[in-house]
C-alpha cells in the first residue's frame, strides 16, 4: 500500500509540475511561491494533528477522485482551443497540495526536537526550491504538451489502479 | 490656495482640534485609572462594588496576569504572596519613571515590596485605608488615590480620612457593630434575644482582618445556623496574642476556625486541649463551585497547605469545604455558602458536641473492621485485631456503654466474628448461601435501602451504582428483594466488616477515568449504620480499609464523593497505626476521620547475632589481617549461602578478595542488627518486659552509638570515613551501646553512667502508650478532642509517642526541607557513584517511586533526589517555602544531567501535587539547558520521548508537549495500581508480559502539569519507562520491608517488569534507605530482600516470636508468601534461588520443629492454606522447580487443612481453578476427590483483578506507513533521477 501511495503522490506532483512548466515563467514562479507558503502553513497546522487525523484528511479515495478530475481538466485543455483553452489554461493544478501535506507530515520525523516554526519554514523553502528546480528541469528538457499528455495517461493508469485496490 | 490645499488645511485643523480636545480631556476630565494587583477575590469585589465615582475606573488583576503598569494612573498591590517576574518588574519601573504612584500594601514584612512616587504621609494614609477594610474606607481610598495620582483632574477629589476599625474585635451579624470585650458581645446578644443561657459558647475565628462587612455570606450563615441550634457564637477577628486572649475571654466549649494557617502557637493549642476544647476547621474555598466539584482539579498548593495541612497540626477536625466563590451578575466573586456542606458541618459539629450530653448507655457506636474474604483473619497493620477489639469493647462495657450480649471469653467472641461477621467474595456463591441461611444476618428490604439511598446519595451517583451492578439488591448476599449484611450487634454497639468495594467479573476490566461506584453490598451497611442503627459515632478499626480510597476528590469532598457520603455526618474516628502516616492523612481528608494512633508491634532481637557470631569474628580478623583470609572462611561463607545474596562466586576453593570480605562483613552486620518486629500488638496490652527492653533499645541504641562515635571523632580518635561507615559503627559502638542500655533499663546502671536519659523517657512513653489509644478513643466518645502529633516509625521519630493521638502531615510547599535536600543530594550522588562503579558509566535514566509516608517522614528527600539528578536545585522564600527552581550550572554540577522517571502513589499525588508539578518544571528547565559541558541526558530523553510518541501516533505538537512528562500514577481520584489484585489473580494471566500490560494500562495517568493532570496516556508511560537504568524505592520505616509489604513489589517489581518488557533489559533496583537518620544510604533490593528474608521468614527466632500472636499475626505469614510470589512474577532476580525450597523445609516439613502446622491450625488455618497454595501456584507458574516429593508433601498439607477446616475461600485459592486442578493432580486419588469436593462446595467462577480497559485508538495504516517517510523521500529522489536521465537520453536522441 505504501508503494501505491508513493507512486500516486509522485505522479500527482509530476503532472502538476509539468503543467506548471508549460506556463509563463512569471506565472509559475508566483504559483510556486504560493505553494511554498502553503507548505509552510500546512506544516505548522499539521503539528497539531495525529497521523490518524491526517489520514482522515488525506483520504485516498478522495485524493484519487480529485486527481482524476484534475487530469480530465489537463487533458481537456490539451485538446481544446480558443476561449476554452484560455479558461482551462488558467488552472495550475491544486492536487499537489496532497504530496505537499504528506511531505509536511513527514518533516517532523526528520527533524525531531526542532522548533515547529523552523520546521515549517524549512519545509516551505524546500518545497519552493524543489518545485522551481523541477520546473526548470522540465523546461530544460523542453517538455511540451505531448509530454503532459503522456504523463497524464500514466497518471490515469495509476489512479485507476489505486482506486481498484482501495 | 487650491482646492486640494484647502482640504488639507481643513483636515489638518480638524485633526489638531481633535488632538487638543483629547489632550484637554485626558488632562482634566478623564477618569483616574487605578490598577489593583493581587487582591483576594473577596477584596476585589468589595473595592470595585464600593466605588461610587464615575471619575474612577478600577481594574483588578492577579499577579500572574498583571502587565502594562504604565497604562494606569496608579498601581496598588496586595503584598501577601506577591511575586513578580523580571518582565513585570521592568514594566513597573517604566511606570515609576513616568511618575505613576505605586503602592504595596504590607500588613506584615513581606519580602516583595515595591513603592514609588509616594511620600511617607501618603504611604501611611494608604496603609491606613487598607488596614481598616470597610465600605467607607474603600470608597475614600479610591478618591484619595485619584487625588494624589491625578490632582489636576476635575471632580471627585474629596475624600475622608480613614476610619479606624479595631484590628482585633468581636463582631456579629449586624454591620458596624464591633466589640472589644466578650462581655460586651454577650450583652449585645442578650439584648437581641440571641443568647441562650444553657447554650455552649463557641469562639468563632474568621479570616484575618476580613471580611468584616459584606461578602461574608458563609460567615453569616454559620453564625445564624449555630445560633439557631442553641449555641452562643462569638465571632472574632484577631491575630497573634490578641487572638489567644480573645478566645480565652469567650471561655468557649468549642472553637470554630476558618483556617488560614495555624490557629495560634503551641501555647494556645495546648491550652485548648488541656481544657478539652475541640477545634473545628471547616473552610471557604477561593474557587468557583465548578472548580471545587471538578475531580480533575485537585486541591493543592497554598490552598491545601493553609486550609488543611497546617490546621491538621493543630488537630483541627471536620475539614469540610463550606463555601465557594462564585461570580455575581456583575462578574465579581462573592462567597457562596454551599447549603449541603453547611448542613453537613453543622450536623457533624452538633453531633460531636452532643457526645458530651448523651450518657454512655445511650450512645450508639458503629465499628467497622477489615477482613479478607472467606476464613481469613481480621486485618489491621501491626495489630492483633480480635483481642484488641475485644479489649476495647470490654472497656466500653466498663465505662457504662450498653454492650449486652458480648461473649464472656475472647474465643467465643472470635468465633462469633468469624461466623457472623465475615466478608463474602463474589466467586463463592455457595458460601454466600450458607451465610445467608445460617448466620442470621441483618436483612434490609429493597424499599428501605432505596429510600435511604435516595435520601443520602445524589441521583446520578445512585444511577452509577445501578448502571454497574443492576437494580437493588444486587447480586452479592441478595435474595429476592432483600439484601443481607454481615453484622453483629451487642446492645448499642454494631460491628460490621467493611465489604468488598467492587465486584470483579471474568474479564476484570474497569473503564479507566470513570468513577467506579461501589456495589449495593458495600453501600448497604453504611446506610444501615446511618439510617436504621442511627449511630452517634462511627469508628474504623485498624489500618486500613478502603472507604477513603473510593474515587473522588483528594480533599474538600462533597456529597458526590463516596467516602464522605457513606460515613455521613457522624463523628468519625479511626484507629490507625503510627507507622503509616501517609495513608492516615488520606483517611483524615477524605472521610473527615480523627485518627487515634496505636503502637507498632514491638521490636525484637532477631537472634542472628548468635548464629553469625563466629563468622563475624573471623571476618573482622581476616579484614584486619589478610593472612587469616583462608579458603575455610570462604567455605564457611558459602555454607551460610551468603554468596548467593551478594552474587559472589560459589567455588569452594580459593579465597574472597578483601573488598568482597568487606561487603560480606557489611551484609552480615546489617543482618544481625536488622530491626524486626515481633508478634502483632494488642491494644490495651503493654509490651512484655522483654519486648519493652528490645523495643527501647531499637529506638535508642543507634543514637547512643552515633553520639559516642561522634565524640571519638571530635577527639580525633576515629576518622570521618569511619564515622560515616555503618559497618564500623555497628561493630565498634553499637554492641556496647546496647549492653549499656540493657543495664540501664534493667536497673543495673544509672542514667549518669550510661549518659542516656532518653531511653528511660522512651520506656515511659511506650508504657503509657499501651492502652493510651483506648483511653483516647473512650475520651473522644465523650466529646473530648484527640491531641495532634506527628506520625511515623517510633524508631525514627520517638516524638510520635505516646499513642492515642491524631497524626498530621507536613507542609509540602516547604519540601524538600534543607536537611532533606542534603540527604537527597547525598543519596543521588551515591546512586551515580555506585552505578558507575558497577557499569563504568553514568545511568541515563533513573526511575523513582514516591510514596506519601516516605515523603512525609523524609521531609521530601525523595523529591530532592530527583531534582538533584536533573541538576536543578530549589529556591526558598523567607518562610522556607520552595518557590522556584534554579538550574545548577553544568560546571558546578560536574557530571551529566540524568533523566528521571517518577511513579507515584495516589496518596502522594493527593498530598504533594505541587511537588509533582515542580518536578515537571525541573525537567523542562533541564531539557532546555544550554552550554552544558557534560552530556544532557534529560534533553536526550525528552527528544527520545517525543520521537517515540510521534511513532506511536501522537501529533508532533502533543508529542512535544508530552516529551517532558515524567510523573505517572494511578487513575486520577483513584489509589489502586491494580497490580496487587492482578498479580495475585494468577489464574487469569499466563505470562509476565500480561502483567506489564496491566501496569501500562493502570499507571499511565500523568501528573506533571495542570493541563494534563490525570490524563491517561499509555504511550507516554511506555516512552517514560523505556531505557530505565536503575529504579529507586524509598524506605523510611523499620516496620516493613520488601517482602513484608506488598506495595514494594507492587511498585518496584511492576515498574521493573514494565521497563524490562519495553527496553529488553532489566534495570538495577535499589532502595534509598532513610531508616538510619545519621547515614541514609542505598542498598541493592536483592540485598534488602536477602536481609529481610534471613532475619524474618526463614529465621526460626522470628517465627517463634510471631507464633506467640493470634490470627492476624498468622495471616502476616500468608502475606509474606504472597509478596514473595509477587516478586517471582515481577522481578525474580531479587529472590534467592532456593527461597521456595527453604520455605518448604520450614513451613511444610517443619525442619526446626516449631509446631508450625499445629500453630496455624489452632489460630488461622486459612493462612497455612494460603501459604501452601502460594507455593503450589509458584510451582505451577514455573517460579519454583520443586521435586515430586516436595510437590506431594505441599499438596498433601494443603488438602489436609482444607479437609479439616473447609475451603478457605480466600481469593488466592478459591478464585483460581487452574491452581485447584494442579493441586488435585498431585494428590492421591482419594485425597484429590475429597479436595475437589471441598472446593466445589464453596466456589464458582473466578474472581478478577482490575486492568483498566484501554481506549482503543484507531491507528490507521498510514501510521505505519509514516514510518517509511524517509524511505518515501529516497524513493522519490531515485525515481526522479531515473526520469531525468530518461528524458535527457531522449532529448539527446532527438538531437541526433
Amino acid at each position: 500500500m505504501t508503494v501505491i501511495l508513493v507512486m500516486l503522490y509522485v505522479m500527482i506532483a509530476l503532472t502538476t509540475l509539468v503543467r506548471l512548466s508549460l506556463m509563463s515563467i512569471k506565472i509559475w514562479l508566483a504559483i510556486v511561491a504560493l505553494w511554498g507558503l502553503v507548505a509552510m502553513v500546512i506544516t505548522y497546522c499539521i503539528s497539531g494533528l495525529t497521523p490518524a487525523e491526517i489520514s482522515n484528511l488525506l483520504n485516498m479515495r478522495n485524493v484519487v477522485i480529485g486527481e482524476f478530475i484534475e487530469l480530465l481538466i489537463f487533458i481537456t485543455w490539451l485538446f481544446s482551443s480558443g476561449g476554452k483553452s484560455r479558461i482551462l489554461g488558467i488552472y495550475p493544478g491544486v492536487m499537489i497540495c496532497v504530496p505537499i501535506a504528506f511531505l509536511s507530515a513527514s518533516s517532523y520525523r526528520v527533524f525531531p526536537g526542532m522548533d515547529f516554526t523552523v520546521i515549517a519554514i524549512l519545509t516551505g523553502v524546500s518545497v519552493y526550491v524543489a518545485m522551481i528546480g523541477f520546473i526548470f528541469l522540465c523546461r530544460y528538457f523542453r517538455l511540451h504538451k505531448e509530454s503532459l499528455y503522456e504523463i497524464s495517461l500514466l497518471n490515469v493508469l495509476v489512479c485507476v489502479s489505486t482506486f481498484g485496490l482501495l | 490656495m487650491s482646492r486640494a490645499g484647502k482640504i488639507v488645511v481643513c483636515v489638518g485643523a480638524a485633526l489638531a482640534a481633535i488632538c487638543v480636545a483629547w489632550a484637554i480631556y485626558a488632562y482634566w476630565f478623564s477618569p483616574t485609572r487605578i490598577l489593583i494587583v493581587n487582591p483576594l477575590p473577596a477584596q476585589e469585589a468589595e473595592i470595585v462594588l464600593n466605588n461610587d465615582s464615575r471619575s474612577i475606573k478600577v481594574k483588578c488583576q492577579s499577579m500572574e496576569t498583571a502587565t502594562d503598569f504604565d497604562h494606569y494612573d496608579a498601581v496598588l498591590m496586595y503584598g501577601r504572596g506577591l511575586y513578580l517576574d523580571s518582565l513585570q518588574l521592568e514594566s513597573l519601573d517604566k511606570a515609576a519613571r513616568k511618575g505613576i504612584p505605586i503602592f504595596t500594601n504590607t500588613l506584615r514584612n513581606f519580602s516583595f515590596v515595591v513603592t514609588h512616587n509616594l511620600d511617607s504621609l501618603q504611604i501611611e494614609m494608604l496603609q491606613l485605608y487598607f488596614s481598616n477594610p470597610c465600605r467607607t474606607n474603600y470608597r475614600n481610598m479610591l478618591r484619595y488615590v485619584r487625588h494624589i495620582a491625578t490632582p489636576q483632574r476635575i471632580g471627585d477629589q474629596d475624600y475622608s480620612e480613614p476610619l479606624a476599625m479595631p484590628s482585633n474585635m468581636y463582631y456579629h451579624l449586624e454591620a458596624g457593630k464591633y466589640f472589644d470585650k466578650a462581655d460586651q458581645l454577650t450583652a449585645y446578644l442578650k439584648k437581641k434575644g440571641l443568647y441562650s443561657p444553657s447554650g455552649r459558647n463557641i469562639a468563632f475565628v474568621s479570616g484575618v482582618n476580613f471580611p468584616v462587612e459584606n461578602n461574608r455570606a458563609h460567615i453569616d450563615t454559620l453564625v445564624s445556623r449555630l445560633t439557631e441550634e442553641g449555641y452562643n457564637v462569638y465571632p472574632l477577628t484577631a491575630t497573634g496574642k490578641a487572638r489567644a486572649k480573645m478566645i480565652k475571654e469567650v471561655n468557649p466549649q468549642a472553637i470554630i476556625y476558618l483556617p488560614m494557617g495555624r490557629l495560634g502557637n503551641d501555647s494556645l493549642i495546648n491550652w485548648a486541649y488541656d481544657k478539652q476544647i475541640p477545634l473545628f476547621m471547616p473552610y471557604p474555598l477561593i474557587q468557583s463551585r465548578e472548580e471545587w466539584l471538578d475531580v480533575n482539579n485537585p486541591m493543592g498548593g497554598g490552598t491545601l497547605n493553609a486550609r488543611i495541612v497546617v490546621p491538621e497540626i493543630d488537630g483541627g477536625m471536620t475539614p469540610l469545604c463550606i463555601s465557594t466563590q462564585d461570580a455575581s451578575s456583575e462578574g465579581y466573586l462573592l462567597y457562596t455558602p454551599d447549603p449541603e456542606r453547611m448542613n453537613a458541618f453543622i450536623e457533624q459539629f452538633d453531633r460531636f458536641m452532643k457526645l458530651r450530653d448523651t450518657s454512655a448507655s445511650e450512645k450508639r457506636i458503629a465499628i467497622g473492621y477489615f477482613k479478607s474474604p472467606g476464613k481469613d483473619a481480621l486485618l489491621a497493620s501491626g495489630m492483633e485485631v480480635v483481642p484488641s477489639l475485644y479489649n476495647f469493647l470490654k472497656r466500653l462495657e466498663k465505662e457504662g456503654y450498653n454492650v449486652s450480649g458480648l461473649p464472656l471469653t475472647l474465643e467465643e467472641f472470635r468465633q462469633q466474628l468469624m461466623a457472623y461477621g465475615s466478608v463474602m467474595g463474589s466467586y463463592a456463591p455457595s458460601a454466600q448461601e450458607k451465610f445467608m441461611d445460617y448466620t442470621n444476618p441483618i436483612w434490609i428490604d429493597k424499599s428501605d435501602y432505596e429510600r435511604w439511598a435516595k435520601e443520602t446519595l445524589l441521583p446520578h451517583k445512585y444511577a452509577e451504582v445501578e448502571e454497574r451492578y443492576g437494580k437493588a439488591p444486587g447480586s452479592l448476599l441478595a435474595r429476592g428483594d432483600s439484601l443481607a449484611i454481615a453484622a453483629i450487634r451487642y446492645g448499642n454497639i454494631l460491628l460490621f466488616p467493611q465489604p468488598r468495594p467492587a465486584l470483579g467479573n471474568d474479564e476484570f476490566k474497569l473503564v479507566h477515568g470513570a468513577e467506579v461506584a461501589p456495589p449495593h453490598s458495600y453501600i448497604a451497611p453504611y446506610l444501615y449504620m446511618q439510617k436504621e442503627f442511627d449511630a452517634d459515632v462511627l469508628i474504623h478499626f485498624g489500618t486500613h480499609g478502603n472507604l477513603e480510597f473510593t474515587p473522588g476528590k483528594n480533599a474538600g469532598l462533597s456529597q458526590a464523593d463516596w467516602a464522605e457520603v457513606l460515613v455521613g455526618n457522624r463523628p468519625h474516628f479511626y484507629f490507625y497505626t503510627t507507622g503509616n502516616v501517609g495513608e492516615s492523612i488520606i483517611a483524615k481528608r477524605r472521610s473527615h476521620a480523627v485518627i487515634v494512633t496505636y503502637l507498632t508491634p514491638p521490636y525484637v532481637e532477631s537472634g542472628l547475632r548468635q548464629k553469625y557470631a563466629v563468622l563475624i569474628e573471623r571476618l573482622h580478623q581476616a579484614i584486619v589481617d589478610p593472612t587469616k583470609n583462608t579458603s575455610d572462611l570462604k567455605q564457611e561463607i558459602i555454607g551460610y549461602g551468603l554468596h548467593k545474596d551478594l552474587d559472589f562466586d560459589s567455588v569452594g576453593t580459593g579465597i574472597y578478595s578483601q573488598d568482597e570480605l568487606k561487603k560480606i562483613d557489611a551484609f552480615v552486620e546489617e543482618l544481625v542488627n536488622e530491626k524486626i518486629t515481633g508478634s502483632y500488638y494488642t491494644m490495651g496490652q503493654p509490651y512484655s518486659p522483654k519486648d519493652m527492653l528490645t523495643t527501647v533499645i531499637a529506638i535508642t541504641a543507634d543514637e547512643l552509638a552515633y553520639s559516642r562515635a561522634k565524640e571519638e571523632y571530635e577527639k580525633d580518635r576515629i576518622s570521618k570515613e569511619e564515622l560515616q561507615d555503618f559497618t564500623f559503627i555497628s561493630h565498634h559502638y553499637l554492641p556496647e551501646a546496647k549492653r549499656d542500655l540493657t543495664k540501664l533499663l534493667t536497673g543495673q546502671a544509672s542514667c549518669n553512667t550510661v549518659n542516656n536519659e532518653k531511653a528511660l523517657q522512651v520506656k515511659a512513653l511506650l508504657t503509657e502508650s499501651a492502652g493510651a489509644e483506648i483511653d483516647a478513643m473512650v475520651n473522644a466518645l465523650k466529646g473530648v478532642p484527640v491531641r495532634p502529633a506527628p506520625g511515623g516509625d517510633p524508631v525514627l521519630n520517638p516524638n510520635v509517642l505516646p499513642m492515642g493521638r491524631n497524626m498530621y502531615s507536613i507542609n509540602a510547599e516547604a519540601t524538600p526541607g534543607e536537611k532533606a535536600w542534603e540527604n537527597g543530594v547525598a543519596l543521588a550522588e551515591q546512586t551515580l557513584t555506585t552505578y558507575r562503579e558497577k557499569h563504568g558509566e553514568y545511568p541515563k535514566k533513573v526511575s523513582y517511586t514516591f510514596w506519601a509516608g516516605e515523603f512525609i517522614s523524609s521531609q521530601g528527600a525523595t523529591v530532592a533526589q530527583a531534582l538533584r539528578m536533573l541538576g536543578v536545585e530549589p529556591i526558598r522564600d523567607e518562610q522556607g517555602r520552595v518557590m522556584d527552581l534554579r538550574l545548577i550550572p553544568s560546571e558546578q554540577l560536574g557530571r551529566p544531567r540524568i533523566n528521571v522517571h517518577v511513579q507515584v502513589s495516589g496518596q502522594l499525588r493527593d498530598i504533594a501535587g505541587s511537588r509533582l508539578k515542580m518536578i515537571t518544571d525541573a525537567v523542562k528547565l533541564a531539557s532546555t539547558a544550554s552550554d552544558d559541558i557534560y552530556p544532557n541526558y534529560v534533553a536526550e530523553g525528552s527528544l527520545e520521548q517525543e520521537k517515540r510518541m510521534v511513532e506511536k501516533g501522537e501529533s508532533p505538537k502533543r508529542a512535544r508537549e508530552l516529551s517532558t512528562m515524567r510523573v505517572f500514577g494511578p487513575v486520577n481520584s483513584g489509589y489502586s495500581t491494580g497490580m496487587l489484585g492482578y498479580t495475585e489473580s494468577s489464574g487469569e494471566w499466563d505470562n509476565r508480559n500480561e502483567l506489564a500490560e496491566g501496569y501500562f494500562n493502570n499507571m499511565c495517568a500523568m501528573y506533571g502539569d495542570e493541563d494534563n493532570w490525570g490524563v491517561m496516556n499509555r504511550d507516554a508511560l511506555e516512552a517514560g519507562v523505556a531505557g530505565t537504568d536503575i529504579i529507586i524505592q524509598p524506605r523510611q520505616s523499620n516496620t516493613w520491608g520488601p517482602i513484608s509489604l506488598d506495595h514494594v513489589y507492587e511498585f518496584t517489581g511492576a515498574l521493573s517488569l514494565a521497563a524490562t518488557v519495553v527496553s529488553g533489559k532489566e534495570p538495577d533496583a535499589v532502595m534509598a534507605d532513610y531508616r538510619n537518620t545519621y547515614l541514609p544510604r542505598l542498598q541493592d533490593t536483592k540485598e534488602a530482600v536477602a536481609v529481610e528474608t534471613r532475619a524474618t521468614i526463614l529465621n526460626p527466632e522470628f517465627i517463634k516470636e510471631r507464633m506467640k500472636g493470634g490470627a492476624t499475626t498468622a495471616q502476616m505469614f500468608g502475606e509474606i508468601f504472597r509478596n514473595i510470589f509477587g516478586w517471582s512474577a515481577t522481578r525474580p532476580g531479587v529472590l534467592n534461588e532456593n527461597i521456595y525450597d527453604d520455605l518448604h523445609d520450614i513451613y511444610v516439613e517443619d525442619m526446626y520443629d516449631l509446631g508450625v502446622k499445629e500453630y496455624f491450625e489452632r489460630v488461622n488455618p486459612a493462612a497455612l492454606q494460603e501459604m501452601t497454595a502460594t507455593m503450589l501456584e509458584s510451582a505451577r507458574k514455573g517460579f519454583w522447580k520443586p521435586s515430586d516429593e516436595q510437590l506431594a508433601t505441599t499438596s498433601k498439607l494443603h488438602s489436609e487443612i482444607t479437609a479439616n477446616h473447609g475451603a478457605p475461600c480466600t481469593e488466592f485459592v478459591c478464585g483460581n481453578k487452574k491452581l485447584q486442578n494442579y493441586i488435585a493432580r498431585h494428590l492421591n486419588k482419594e485425597s484429590a476427590e475429597r479436595y475437589n469436593k471441598d472446593m466445589a462446595a464453596a466456589v464458582s467462577e473466578s474472581s478478577g483483578a482490575r486492568v483498566l480497559k484501554e481506549e482503543s485508538r484507531s491507528l490507521l495504516s498510514p501510521t505505519s506507513e509514516n514510518t517509511a517517510s524517509i524511505y518515501v523521500v529516497l524513493s522519490v529522489i531515485i525515481f526522479l533521477a531515473f526520469l531525468v536521465i530518461g528524458l535527457w537520453l531522449k532529448k539527446r536522441k532527438d538531437k541526433i
